[in-house]
């Protein structure tokens, strides 16, 4: 009894020694393994929720920029480009929302400018207002509704909605391209309906594969010219 | 027992790491596709939002169609409209609800207010929805901007009006009843009218001595004729009439009372109705109407006496002869001065006690309705407001004459981008050592360099091979640099590219032929050169004009599309078509416009002018078009104006004791060409009826168009 007990001890101990250092070896490379996908998988994840969150921001705010715009000319007896929409350049300081001096655009139609400033009356016969959207370095921005005359344009809009960070792994600020149409062949909200004199299309690229992003609205308050 | 406890320690944080793995690897995944999903709601409710909008787009264009649609049974449609619930339904669009918020009238135009909300992907999670406010500004048929029937007020003046020794004289062809229009008071001594059927006054008129041929005189408070011989077969008041020495009429008809004088009349009508403190007040005055007839030495001497009083009646203070009726709900005094006219004796219609004489039989008054008003209009006419369809913009900035273009047919002179000054115009500059002058260049210098100077747009004795200065300015004197005084002084083979130019400033044309409209934001003076003239570019047309003496034309104009000297490409697009075609437009109709508001007060109908500038033109010899001035419209005692074209002054500067005094003499000549509208055709820019065509009774289907729209 005490031999046949006494067999299986050099056969315990020699797979147990090996087997131990193979399983820590074996271990430690699947450890190893899981832990480079699993940061493999951790990164990608975080990059493409990053680029997904980012292009669906930038759509966001295209979206918003457009429903704003739509404001231009509402309420007006007669709205005019370049009277009661204006594109131009200008320098805006995003803590106290000065804009002064918006330089007229430039050139003839299509213009590709940083600032675009509109009036309309929401009251239809009240007092006019005027807003915009500006895009820069510093971000994209609506500049929110101020009181203001029935011409000029104000040189402050105190309240400012950020729509889009400028911070976007480098990439160019968003574009504002304004565009007049004749009445020979005006332009139509989303190819359905009215007439419209301008329409404006907002440029950017999409994050991850930087192919281009372009959004245009048609302004049906601005007949065509 | 110490070697067991070893063995299952290592087992058991094997599994614990395991575990640990595993945990951290789910969490991991899982916080992935949260986020995963995350994005991918955000996208398709982006996307969703996106068909959201597209829905209430068509909607809105279905909702036009529809309203357009029924604008064709007007009457039905807007005793209808209240009555509609407000809820819309729109057929075969599910999801798409729409709802009637406001309509502003039923008075053609009005305005309808829908908000549309249209929802995508519903009962999801992406679901999203999209309020639009669309507002639809709907034209009954007939009333709509496309549709117009002549007008025919060939003088349409705002404002008190003075005529003494001028004389007015309309040659027509077509023989329209042509009529002369003053919102004020008109008063015309030893003036010679003659052309115009109708005189319509919104204050009074007073017309003592002269010649006239007026078929109609109509005012709403008082007219007093004397002195005239011709006939006038119906004078129209809303106060009173007053009518002495000699004047021959066929019917009188007043609200109040008739005063006759040595009169011929057919038919008598006085309402008698007081016109104070009177409930069915017929009879009625503006505030700055004057009342002739009422006692007043300044007025007729046969009438001073007269002590009428309202709601009198007739009365006759020296003979007067009478065919057929006198008629009045009032009383007749002087009965006994009222003679037959002719061999049957007249009826007396009084109200009051009549007895019959071997003139007349007494009888019942045979009153019909009381007399209209004419009805006065306000109007706001304001350059500006056409600025953008000039050819040229003439300005004067830092010292140097700027010159905008647009629609210019030479793709070398592109239309001028917004916010630019536009180009130099070089006067008295060089070319080659030679004096060049009317280049517009891109540079500030005066010498004439072909690379940055597309074009010349001014020639003075071209003809002679010798090229002098057109246009000049000045800012001394009575002008300034806001309002400077522009001079032309051209010659009668080009003066100045053809096409519409517009002058910021005052405007003298002294010399030249000129095929242009001329609109100036300040004054405009027509000197009295009579080698001068400026033709409307549509009454010049394609190839020009040659003189027809027998038509009034004693000037040859340069063609719009056809004129040397000038270069092809400053043809104006706007009426050079293709294949030699000429293409008219309302603009190009106008000869000369002038006066402009620098502030307003007030939005869209309710918009008025609190700073009015400049806006007279005054004109000495000959202007083929028409001529709209915002102020007034003068022609000076020496001067023989003849004008191919209706005439309006607006009186919009100072309208408190605004004086339009004519005193030349004008001939107007009214016949259209083939490509010339002597009214001015469509309507210029403006919230007035302007002096243009009439709007409102035409064959249009009506229309329902997008006015305004907004997201909610």
């Amino acid at each position: 009894m005490q031999n046949a007990i006494d067999t299986s001890h050099p056969h315990q101990r020699g797979i147990s020694l090996i087997s131990l250092l193979i399983g820590m070896l074996l271990a430690t490379l699947a450890l190893l393994a899981m832990l480079m996908l699993f940061r493999t998988v951790v990164h990608n994840s975080a990059e493409a929720g990053r680029d997904s969150r980012q292009n669906g921001d930038r759509s966001l705010a295209l979206l918003m920029a457009h429903q704003h715009l739509h404001d231009a000319g509402y309420g007006l007896p007669a709205p005019t480009f370049a009277t009661d929409l204006q594109p131009c350049n200008a320098t805006l300081d995003p803590d106290t929302g000065a804009l002064p001096d918006c330089t007229t655009a430039a050139g003839a139609s299509p213009w590709t400018v940083n600032t675009l400033l509109w009036r309309f009356d929401s009251n239809r016969g009240g007092t006019p207002e005027c807003a915009g959207l500006h895009s820069s370095g510093q971000g994209f921005y609506y500049l929110m509704p101020v009181s203001c005359e029935t011409s000029g344009w104000p040189n402050s809009f105190p309240k400012l909605q950020w729509l889009l960070s400028a911070d976007i792994d480098g990439q160019a600020p968003l574009t504002l391209t304004v565009e007049t149409f004749t009445t020979a062949a005006p332009c139509q909200a989303l190819g359905a309906a009215g007439s419209g004199g301008v329409s404006v299309t907002l440029g950017g690229q999409h994050t991850g594969s930087g192919t281009a992003l372009e959004s245009s609205t048609c302004l049906v308050n601005f007949p065509p010219q | 027992m110490k070697g067991n406890p070893h063995r299952k320690q290592r087992g058991i944080a094997t599994l614990l790491t395991l575990i640990l793995i595993g945990l951290a690897l789910t969490v991991a995944v899982m916080s992935a596709t949260r986020q995963l999903r995350s994005q991918q709601e955000q996208s398709i409710t982006l996307h969703s939002q996106t068909i959201a909008q597209a829905r209430a787009w068509t909607a809105a264009e279905v909702l036009r169609e529809y309203l357009e649609q029924q604008v064709g049974g007007w009457d039905a449609f807007t005793a209808a409209l209240p009555t509609l619930p407000a809820d819309i339904t729109i057929d075969g669009f599910d999801g798409v609800s729409a709802r009637l918020m406001a309509v502003t009238g039923s008075a053609s135009p009005f305005d309808v207010t829908v908000q549309i909300t249209a929802q995508a992907v519903e009962d999801t999670r992406a679901s999203s929805s999209s309020t639009l406010e669309v507002v639809y500004r709907l034209t009954e048929p007939g009333g709509g901007e496309t549709v117009q029937e002549p007008s025919l007020r060939v003088i349409d003046y705002r404002g008190d009006l003075e005529i003494e020794s001028g004389t007015i004289n309309i040659i027509s062809l077509s023989h329209q009843p042509y009529q002369f229009y003053v919102d004020g008071n008109v008063s015309m001594s030893s003036a010679k009218i003659s052309g115009i059927d109708n005189l319509l006054s919104t204050g009074s008129v007073k017309f003592t001595g002269g010649e006239g041929d007026f078929k109609k005189i109509h005012a709403n408070c008082d007219v007093l004729v004397s002195n005239i011989t011709v006939t006038i077969d119906h004078i129209l008041a809303g106060r009173n009439i007053c009518m002495a020495d000699t004047v021959t009429t066929k019917t009188i008809e007043a609200n109040d009372s008739v005063t006759l004088a040595s009169v011929y009349a057919d038919n008598i009508y006085a309402h008698a109705t007081l016109y104070e403190d009177s409930e069915d007040r017929y009879a009625s005055c503006l505030s700055d109407s004057k009342k002739y007839c009422t006692p007043d030495p300044d007025e007729h001497t046969s009438l001073r006496a007269s002590s009428l009083s309202e709601g009198f009646g007739v009365k006759a203070e020296w003979t007067t002869y009478v065919r057929e009726s006198i008629n009045t709900k009032g009383q007749i005094g002087g009965a006994e001065r009222t003679k037959k006219r002719g061999n049957e004796k007249f009826k007396m219609g009084v109200s009051g006690s009549c007895s019959s004489s071997g003139e007349y039989d007494c009888g019942v008054p045979s009153m019909g309705d009381p007399v209209d008003r004419v009805e006065n209009r306000f109007e706001v006419f304001d350059v500006n407001d056409i600025r953008s369809s000039a050819n040229y913009i003439f300005s004067y900035v830092k010292g140097r004459i700027r010159v905008k273009v647009r629609g210019l047919k030479g793709e070398k002179i592109p239309d001028t981008p917004q916010g630019d000054d536009g180009y130099y115009l070089v006067e008295n500059g060089s070319l080659d050592g030679a004096l060049a002058n009317g280049w517009l260049c891109a540079t500030e210098s005066t010498t004439v360099n072909l690379a940055s100077c597309p074009a010349k747009i001014t020639w003075r004795n071209a003809n002679n091979g010798w090229d002098g200065p057109v246009i000049s300015v000045s800012t001394s004197g009575s002008c300034s640099k806001d309002r400077p005084c522009w001079d032309l002084r051209g010659d009668a083979g080009a003066s100045i590219a053809p096409g519409i130019a517009f002058f910021v400033g005052d405007l003298d044309v002294t010399w030249g032929i000129y095929t242009n409209t001329f609109i100036a934001t300040g004054d405009i003076t027509v000197s009295n050169d009579k080698s001068s003239a400026v033709f409307a570019p549509n009454f010049a047309g394609y190839a020009g004009m040659s003189t027809v003496p027998s038509r009034g034309i004693d000037h040859a104009a340069l063609g719009v599309c056809t004129s040397n000297p000038y270069d092809d490409a400053v043809r104006p697009t706007d009426f050079c078509g293709a294949n030699n075609t000429y293409k008219s437009t309302a603009l190009g109709n106008y000869a000369l416009l002038a006066g402009s508001c620098n502030r307003y007060s007030g939005e869209g109908e309710n918009r008025v002018c609190i700073e009015y500038v400049g806006g007279d033109i005054e004109v000495k010899t000959a202007v083929y078009g028409t001529i709209k001035a915002g102020n007034v419209f003068q022609t000076t005692g020496d001067g023989t104006s003849v004008v191919h074209g209706y005439i309006s002054a607006v009186g919009q500067r100072g309208n408190t004791g605004l004086i339009h005094d004519l005193k030349g003499s004008t001939t107007i000549y009214l016949d259209p060409t083939d490509t010339y509208d002597p009214s001015g055709g469509l309507i210029v820019p403006g919230n007035g009826n302007g002096n243009g065509n009439e709007t409102g009774t035409g064959s249009g289907s009506g229309s329902a168009v997008l006015r305004w729209s907004r997201y909610l």
